[in-house]
């Protein structure tokens, strides 16, 4: 990491200052404490190497989560003019929309207590979990296409859940512009038999209980008191979405020699946005996106019907209600303020959240005095927190907040560290009850794995990308 | 001493995979059961069935990812899971070979890693210390 620069800015902003091939500076978030760990590692130079993409605006950024990923950091922010900016499949990364749902209910901890473990065993066995699972769901190729054109709404339109979620979901859970005849058949394929699945790695399903509330006006807007009963979601696009990136990242790696800038990684390989191969993966990443709205809106489907049956009581008396869906792996057009104007833009959020702040056309009016409701999972025994956005992200980082905890310690590092105990056992004694497919999963996701989520959210609220708004805890989770 | 034929190396978010070969050939054969061996037990593979694959890339780095992303999608798209890999053609620019193995069998089969993809960041061939290659892939898990 020596030769990378790095200035102090202010308590939670550094600077990469534009050199070489750079066409902006890098802006990193993070606190003194996490620049740390963040200096050992790769991610400050993926931001300056994101910074060498033609078209980009502002700054590369990197959100307090960063770390090392595979040409862009995880983490990363970047905003690419329409006209001379590019779209890089490895800058959404090959889960493209995975992202996160909170469904809320109006139930307390104490209600459902009791019924804990059925209700694990019974969403353990309900939602299909872990590598490859197949959902319930069989689609044809014409009603695969049909959910990739029209996402969240398709599962609405079919039962699973009610226009009000649709309300309660970024861009009502439909990206314009999809394209089915932009995929292979390899890809489609692929999606005949996953929707409603979660997958394996760091995705879950979880309960949770509000355990603070830190801003009583937003947490009211969206909904939320402490003792309440919560459900976070966290999926994506499974094999459908890895294989559109997957190949498109391959087309355009071939042909990087004919691109007029080099790219200081081939992972970055990328497309101008105006050009034919922009276009086309622009078209397939928003079925992808589509997709994934879909399985995270069957998935709450199947944990609300795991609900009604084990406690035996129907959505409405439970009050179930969606809160919110984001996404944190996208490239999305949006109309950003860049450098104070307004502009439209493509967006690359990997690993990293949109915040739109209060006042913004696109929110639901409920929300619209207090901001988007941001989701960020922590990790298995710290808890997760619902955040709301700012105008301060707004002016600086195209509305943009972190995703998650944020790795620091490698997989089989983890297992190695995890070996002689039993992970489940740990959880369970600090009151989370855990059920995972994999054998590997709960070693590779141990809490010491990840970054103190704490301390991730303390520099976006100090910094004023988003607002804490609530904390929850866990006491279920479901894991592939 | 021979070298072992592949080592898993740490990378923070995803799993590093190092493999060896004699000469090209041999090396892209060892990534494919290094891969393998990345998601499952091989010993509890046999030798039932066979498919074809053909990749290219414009150098052997490109190549060997294009190669693995074959072997990958059999996989996670088909159910394949490869016990040995033997090249039939290889020349500057194309690969095409077959893959000998069985579908994946719950009963038999235990996946323990789920890998989404093999990615280009930090794809390498070099000499290996011994003599013969070295070679460097990321997986995305």
């Amino acid at each position: 990491m020596s030769d990378i620069t790095i200035e102090q800015i202010d308590e939670f902003r550094w600077k990469i200052p534009a050199r070489g091939g750079m066409r902006v500076p890098g802006l990193l978030y993070a606190s003194e404490r996490l620049m740390r760990d963040i200096r050992k590692e790769e991610s400050p130079r993926q931001v300056s190497n994101v910074a060498h993409l033609p078209g980009i605006q502002g700054a590369s950024m990197a959100m307090p989560d960063m770390h090392w990923g595979y040409g862009f950091p995880i983490g990363g922010v970047a905003a690419f003019d329409l006209n001379e900016g590019i779209v890089s499949p490895g800058g959404v990364g090959y889960d493209i929309n995975c992202g996160v749902r909170l469904l809320a209910t109006n139930l307390k901890y104490e209600e459902i207590q009791h019924d804990l473990k059925s209700l694990v065993v019974a969403l353990f066995n309900t939602v299909p979990s872990g590598v490859g699972s197949r959902g319930t769901i069989r689609l044809t190729r014409g009603e695969v296409k049909k959910v990739l054109r029209e996402g969240a709404q398709w599962a609405v339109g079919h039962g699973y859940g009610t226009p009000e979620d649709l309300t309660a979901t970024e861009d009502g859970g439909v990206m314009e512009g999809a394209d089915p005849d932009c995929l292979s058949d390899r890809a489609l394929e692929r999606g005949l038999d996953q929707l409603g699945t979660l997958g394996s790695g760091n995705h879950f399903l979880e309960i949770e209980v509000v355990d603070q509330v830190y801003d009583r006006e937003a947490a009211r807007a969206f909904g939320i008191e402490p003792g309440q009963v919560v459900v976070m979601i966290h999926s994506g696009s499974r094999g459908l979405g890895y294989q559109i990136c997957d190949e498109y990242l391959a087309r355009m790696v071939k042909k990087r020699q004919s691109r007029d800038f080099d790219l200081p990684d081939r992972q970055l390989a990328c497309a101008y946005i105006q050009s034919g191969e922009g276009r086309e993966y622009l078209a397939a990443m928003a079925c992808a996106a589509n997709y994934a709205w879909a399985n995270r809106q069957v998935l709450m489907h199947l944990a609300s019907k795991v609900f009604q049956s084990v406690l035996d009581r129907s959505p409405r008396d439970m009050g179930m209600r969606l809160v919110y869906d984001v996404c944190h792996n996208i490239a999305t057009i949006e109309d950003c303020l860049v450098e104070g104007v307004e502009k439209r833009v493509c967006v690359h959020r990997k690993g990293a959240t949109r915040a739109r702040p209060p006042g913004h056309p696109a929110l639901p009016d409920r929300y619209r005095s207090v901001g988007q409701p941001v989701l960020i999972p922590g990790d298995m025994g710290s808890g997760s927190y619902l955040l709301a956005g700012t105008e301060q992200a707004w002016r600086e980082t195209f509305g943009s907040t972190c995703h998650g905890a944020g790795r620091v310690m490698s997989r089989t590092q983890a297992k190695k560290v995890s070996a002689r105990r039993s992970v489940a056992a740990d959880l369970e004694k600090q009151g989370v009850i855990v059920m995972a497919s994999g054998r590997g999963t709960l070693r590779e996701e141990i809490p010491e794995a990840y970054k103190n989520i704490h301390e991730v959210i303390n520099v976006v609220h100090e910094a004023g990308l988003s607002r804490k708004v609530a904390r929850m805890k866990a006491v279920a989770c479901i894991k592939g | 001493m021979a070298h072992p034929p592949y080592t898993i190396t740490d990378h923070t978010a995803d799993l590093g995979l190092e493999f060896y070969g004699t000469d090209l050939e041999d090396l892209f054969e060892n990534a494919g059961a290094a891969l393998t061996a990345c998601m499952t037990d091989p010993e509890t593979l046999s030798f039932r069935e066979e498919y074809f694959f053909s990749a290219e890339g414009g150098d052997r780095e490109e190549l060997m990812v294009n190669v693995l992303r074959e072997l990958l999608y059999l996989a996670n798209g088909r159910g394949f899971l490869t016990k040995r890999v033997i090249i039939d053609h290889l020349d500057e620019h194309r690969c095409s070979g077959r893959v000998l193995g069985e579908t994946f069998d719950a009963d038999r089969h235990a996946i323990t890693q789920e890998l989404k993809a093999v990615t280009y960041h930090g794809a390498r061939v070099t000499g290996g210390d011994a003599g013969g290659l070295k070679g460097q892939v990321i997986l995305d898990v």
